[in-house]
């Protein structure tokens, strides 16, 4: 007992650590990369935030999502919009954007929360489908496969001047997604966030203990909806542009794949995945063309070698060193004791 | 008159053409503990089942307590103080046996399905999940993940999550069942502390447990009611006993 409190408590504040001296670095980092790698920088922490949303379904609630994109693109359609047509702000534009994702995950969620497992995928990715036709077919509105280009990047106006434009836009980003990742944090870390892994693990049981799990599926997805939206209107602003891309079903299936190399249902896998996937794409594009080839590589070299993802990495290490340790419980023998008919007669002669 | 803890009116499941359970009436007391037996494939995890509210009858009433629950889903029937056991023990096994009785204890204390509540920072349920693991000798594996826990622990650690939330009727299924000799007279004993402002009915092979528990006992064959009384009625009919010699047991020869 003693010894695993410890254990705990010194692996809490080793985190604590590790997360402190993140935090610092993201800070700095303006101050020692130029554009170029700042603006990946900017891209990993967005897709940070988008994967973090995702991950909210398919790794802590088990519904593995194909058609995340359709909130990515929903709050990258409303962002542009907005602030070309109506040159809102960025603030009532993000929030309208966050806004039009719950609006979509509210319609939706009662039709694909119908199914789970593989039928979820599918039905998931149509919606993205659907979407995509959508903004094919309503050119005037959205640019059809022109997209909608011209976003400007929002500043933060006490330190326009003293810094550079990417690195103002670097720090609007990161204050943002901070606050999302501290509000997700909240939603992991609260009884909900307890019974999205019941869910996962057995929807029945978390039923049978009297917790309402098709509306916790539900509030779930359109928390999901929210912060996948938020994550796809700095993605809109961090391009300048918005295009069907980002509503495509592959920009879901990429998210998909930095949840499961970063950790399924762990907090930070997520930015562990981003961050492995994005740069892998920047440093393998500068010298070959088939980004695609590797990536599937080694996504499958992760779900063959990791399969619980990188950042389940130390767990695993621990748990080869703790194995020599004798189990808590041992195995038991199976009943042996008379049933049946057998049993009746015996009782009856006593 | 008080209103029965349970009672099931004319209870009839088919599945695939095929009858399971075939009109079954039944009515258990407040405070009664009733045990249902019967061979292998008579139906009675499947009544339990369509008692919970995870199986809706073809046709007929559940009523507990009074209120007809037969349209209710199995989370509103813990509203009125229903909970069940699994023949395979109801636990999250990725989950520590800490949480899982946690999440026991959880259900509606914060609002907004959980979102206005930290797991961490509730320490008086958390102090309560800990007395609950005390109280069912599970504090040694408080930290645990259930997957690496024995049967016997498991099968302990449902219940003593099932009992932190008081329910007023409890439906237990096999509950016995991959128990370790030795461990028996310690789980019948349990058992037998049990409130009686609780009503408990016991599905089970064990006949040992079976007759030291229960008030009353119900034999199912074949999804009907074979008959029904007091453990010494029931051991002294024919027909109990040619049920379980031709329905054939298991485990017999173990
Ligand atoms: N979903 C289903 N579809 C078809 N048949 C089913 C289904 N569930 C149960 N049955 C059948 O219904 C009958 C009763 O099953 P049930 O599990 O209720 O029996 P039981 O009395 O609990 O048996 P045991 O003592 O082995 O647990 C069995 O013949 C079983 O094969
Ligand atoms: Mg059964």
């Amino acid at each position: 007992m003693h010894r695993k409190g410890l254990d705990v408590r010194s692996a809490r504040s080793s985190r604590l650590l590790l997360l402190a001296v993140a935090v610092i670095a993201l800070l700095v980092a303006p101050a020692v990369l130029p554009d170029y790698p700042l603006s990946v920088l900017t891209e990993i922490v967005i897709f940070s935030l988008f994967v973090m949303s995702l991950n909210l379904l398919v790794g802590y609630t088990g519904l593995p999502s194909l058609g995340h994109s359709a909130f990515f693109g929903t709050g990258g359609y409303a962002v542009a919009l907005l602030a070309i047509r109506a040159h809102l702000s960025a603030i009532p534009a993000l929030i309208v954007a966050v806004l039009a994702g719950i609006a979509l995950a509210l319609i939706t969620g009662p039709f694909v929360l119908r199914t789970s497992g593989a039928y979820f995928l599918i039905l998931t990715l149509s919606l993205t489908q659907v979407l995509f036709g959508i903004v094919w077919l309503w050119r005037g509105m959205t640019g059809g496969d022109d997209g909608l280009p011209g976003v400007p990047r929002p500043q933060l106006p006490f330190l326009s001047g003293v810094v550079g434009s990417w690195t103002n836009f670097y720090y609007v980003v990161l204050l943002v997604v901070a606050i999302a990742v501290a509000t997700l944090w909240w939603v992991v870390r609260s009884s909900f966030g307890l019974t999205l892994v019941g869910i996962r693990e057995n929807e029945r049981i978390v039923e049978g203990l009297g917790y309402p799990t098709w509306w916790t599926k539900y509030i779930v997805y359109i928390l999901a909806g929210g912060y996948g939206a938020l994550a796809g209107g700095l993605f809109a602003y961090f391009k300048g542009y918005v295009g069907p891309g980002q509503l495509s079903w592959l920009t879901a299936g990429e998210a998909l794949v930095m949840v499961i190399l970063g950790g399924a249902g762990t907090f930070w896998g997520p930015v562990l995945g981003a961050t492995v996937v994005l740069l892998l794409r920047y440093e393998v594009s500068s010298f070959t063309q088939r980004w695609e080839t590797i990536l599937g590589l080694v996504f499958i070299l992760a779900v063959l070698f990791l399969p619980e993802g990188l950042a389940r990495l130390p767990d695993r290490i621990r748990d080869i060193r703790a194995k020599g340790r004798p189990a808590a419980a041992p195995a038991e023998q199976p009943a042996a004791e008379a049933v049946g008919s057998t049993a009746i007669a015996e009782r009856s002669e006593q | 008159m008080t209103a029965p803890a349970l009672q099931l009116e004319d209870i009839t499941k088919t599945i695939g053409g095929l009858t399971i359970l075939d009109g079954i009436p039944l009515k258990v007391e407040p405070g009664e503990r009733r045990a249902i037996i019967g061979p292998n494939g008579a139906g009675k995890t499947t009544l339990l089942n369509v008692i919970a509210g995870f199986l809706p009858p073809t046709r007929g009433r559940v009523l507990i307590f009074g209120h007809d629950v037969t349209r209710l889903p199995a989370h509103r029937r813990v509203d009125v103080g229903l909970m069940k056991t699994n023949q395979q023990p109801a636990v999250l096994r990725e989950l520590t046996a800490l949480e899982n009785v946690m999440l026991a204890l959880l259900r509606g204390r914060h609002r907004f399905f959980g979102l206005a509540g930290s797991v961490d920072r509730d320490h008086e349920a958390r102090r309560q999940a800990m007395s609950v693991l005390e109280e069912w000798d599970l504090l040694d594996v408080a930290h645990e993940r259930v997957q690496h826990l024995s049967h016997g622990y498991q099968r302990r650690l449902e219940l003593a999550a099932r009992f932190a939330m008081r329910p007023r009727l409890l439906l237990l299924d096999e509950p016995a069942a991959g128990l370790a000799a030795d461990e028996i007279p310690a789980f019948l004993e349990r058992l037998q502390r049990l409130p009686r402002d609780m009503t408990v009915i016991l599905v089970e092979h064990s006949m040992r447990v079976v007759f030291a528990f229960a008030d009353r006992i119900t034999v199912l064959h074949h999804g009907a009611v074979l008959t029904e009384g007091t453990p010494d009625e029931v051991r002294q009919d024919r027909y109990a006993q040619e049920a379980y010699l031709s329905g054939g047991t298991r485990r017999k020869d173990a």
